[in-house]
């Protein structure tokens, strides 16, 4: 089965930077694929490739197995969202939507009946004749997104729609597109710097680095099994614990904090850092055999989880995520650690 | 503050009638038939007339620059929106560092005088296209070219005024050709840039001597400076109705572009 959309090699530079490099990965009928990285990782260029807006400079993109590399933008059929606000000013949301339909012919009851549903399928029934400066952040996403859809796009293309909104808002048009998407089955590609935002909504999880990309999969995947310390320290939060691995194999930390055991972390004197999850540290009574030693710094409430901030001695910091009811220590206290370093990352 | 504020009242008030008093002297000398060494505050409300301003139209010679004039200014108009919108689009959308070398390249009619230009370019093409300066037509580059100064800055701040990238990318992603781009989004969002562009090269069309002195065109300004002696009264009543015109028109234009920025200051939800 061939994919809907499909990166093959492609490599892009502006000048001496390296954009993209080698960029392969396949999107399948149904599937919503986040680009996940950092500022200046190439997950934009690598959507404006797709939409056609940036020439690859080597590779090809293929749409159904069709090679549309040199395609210009407006024979792609690709909808797309944009993060700043896209909609065209003179025009009302009715109008916005039915653009693409107009400049691809449809007739004009066709094209009322295609607007008047893409108005209903994002909830914006009664705002028709509304023009964009009369409309919210969140609305106007909503109908940028109708706007999209409203064309029957091969792939829907997403480029930080949300991140212009406010929180709350954030978190409901999150799960509206991914309502719709689901509803329309359109394949899709979302680009991000959210990691909480690509683990919510993805089903695959495209982490990029220096225009090439870490690692792929499922938004579990990359967070419980990250390929790279860079994956592990940009998808959720991490503590580093640096050490030197002793002669029966386990880790030796610095500043004689400790040492961590539980695995084996190879050959002696080898210096290293390993990374932990807050989730699998937990927080135990300072007498318990095999724990490390620690004070409580601070214990941030978070609702139904609670981070406990502790310091080694030696003054490493480190956080456990504690389900907020069995929270029963307070700042200064002394309190043991007991790490789980089966699920840790090995940094060199 | 409240000082401030009366200074600046005082100073609105003196430039007012800097710009005012010269006008109303011309009008009275234009449509009063009253000599003009009795024009005083005892002749103020006596024997206004517009006869001047019919004898001057019903002149053939004035009528036929008058028409020239205004072709010419129509299609230095069209000339400067074909050539000047896509251009500035075209650098605010995929050339934004280019920018200002563009803005460099517009105040240069400022800089070199109208004679050097007629010079130099008819110079050029009167042996390799001598039909082109026969032609009145002819003029028409060069008034899209002293136009420049002011017509750029209007479109450049009309397109500065939008996010012309995404509005570009939003519209081609939807399937529109880049004609259809700039016509259907682009243009009806700084119409009132492209309205201001039109009448400042209208403008400046309907009051340039030299160039069409220098090419021996006769256009409504030379014709106008021609009949001062032979009827300076006609003359003045077609200047001033020109200038009126011409202020009304820019005066129009800044009082919808307000409101059009009101309204979209405005966010309801």
């Amino acid at each position: 089965m061939s994919s809907e959309l499909s990166f093959s090699g492609v490599r892009k530079t502006f000048g001496e930077v390296v954009a993209l490099d080698t960029f392969s990965l396949e999107i399948q009928h149904g599937e919503l694929v986040t680009l996940l990285g950092p500022s200046g990782c190439g997950k934009t260029t690598a959507l404006r490739v797709a939409a056609g807006f940036e020439q690859a400079d080597s590779g090809t993109v293929t749409l159904k197995g069709v090679d549309i590399t040199a395609m210009p933008p407006n024979k792609r059929n690709m909808g797309m969202v944009f993060q700043n606000y896209s909609l065209f000013p003179h025009l009302s949301v009715s109008e916005n939507i039915g653009f693409g339909l107009k400049i691809r012919k449809r007739s004009a009851e066709d094209r009322k009946s295609m607007v008047n549903d893409a108005i209903a399928r994002v909830r914006l029934a009664g705002l028709a004749d509304r023009f964009p400066h009369q409309l919210s952040g969140g609305q106007q996403q909503r109908v940028a997104l109708a706007r999209a859809l409203a064309i029957t796009p091969q792939v829907l293309l997403l480029d930080e729609p949300l991140s212009a909104l406010d929180a709350k808002v954030r978190g409901e048009l999150r799960d509206e597109v991914r309502r719709v998407q689901k509803e329309t089955g359109v394949a899709t590609l979302f680009v991000t710097h959210d990691q909480d935002e690509a683990l919510a909504i993805s089903d695959t999880i495209c982490v990029m680095r220096d225009g090439a990309i870490q690692q792929v999969g499922a938004p579990r995947d990359v967070y419980l099994s990250p390929a790279t310390p860079f994956v592990a320290r940009f998808v959720g939060a991490m503590n580093e614990f640096a050490g030197v691995v002793a002669a029966d194999g386990s880790l030796a930390l610095d500043n004689a904090a400790g040492s961590l055991t539980g695995r084996n972390f190879g050959a002696s004197g080898t210096k290293l850092t390993l990374l932990v999850r807050p989730d699998d540290v937990v927080v135990c009574a300072a007498s318990e055999p095999g724990s490390l030693r620690a004070t409580v710094n601070t214990v941030l409430f978070g609702g139904s989880t609670t981070v406990v901030r502790v310091t080694l001695p030696g003054g490493l910091m480190v956080g456990a995520l504690v389900m907020s009811r069995d929270v029963t220590v307070r700042v200064d206290d002394v309190v043991g650690l007991r790490i789980d370093t089966s699920r840790g990352v090995v940094a060199e | 503050m409240k000082q401030r504020n009366i200074l600046a009242k005082c100073v609105l008030i003196v430039i007012g009638l800097f710009y005012v008093l010269p006008m109303l002297s011309m009008a009275r000398f234009a449509f009063q038939r009253v000599p003009m060494a009795l024009l005083g505050w005892d002749t103020l409300f006596k024997r206004w007339t517009i006869q001047p301003l019919f004898t001057m139209m019903s002149d053939p010679i004035f009528r036929q620059s008058a028409f020239l004039s205004l072709r010419l200014a129509f299609l230095s108009a069209l000339v400067t929106l074909l050539v000047l919108v896509p251009t500035v689009v075209y650098v605010h959308v995929s050339m934004m560092r280019a920018r200002p070398v563009v803005e460099i390249i517009s105040v240069l009619p400022f800089v070199v005088p109208a004679i050097a230009l007629v010079v130099g370019i008819a110079g050029a093409f009167r042996d390799l296209a001598p039909w082109f300066i026969r032609s009145d037509y002819s003029l028409v580059p060069f008034y899209v070219i002293i136009a420049l100064p002011f017509t750029f800055r209007s479109i450049d701040n009309g397109l500065a005024s939008i996010d012309v990238k995404t509005l570009v990318d939003a519209s081609r992603s939807l399937g529109a050709s880049w004609t259809r781009t700039l016509w259907s989004v682009i243009v009806p969002n700084i119409r009132v840039a492209v309205a201001s562009a039109s009448f400042l090269t209208m403008t400046v069309v309907l009051g340039e001597f030299t160039i069409a002195s220098l090419l021996l065109k006769e256009t409504l300004p030379l014709i106008l400076s021609q009949s001062q002696g032979r009827e300076p009264q006609g003359s003045f009543a077609v200047g001033l109705v020109l200038l009126v015109i011409t202020a009304s028109l820019l005066g129009l234009i800044n009082r919808f572009s307000r409101r059009r920025n009101m309204a979209q200051s405005v966010t309801l939800l």
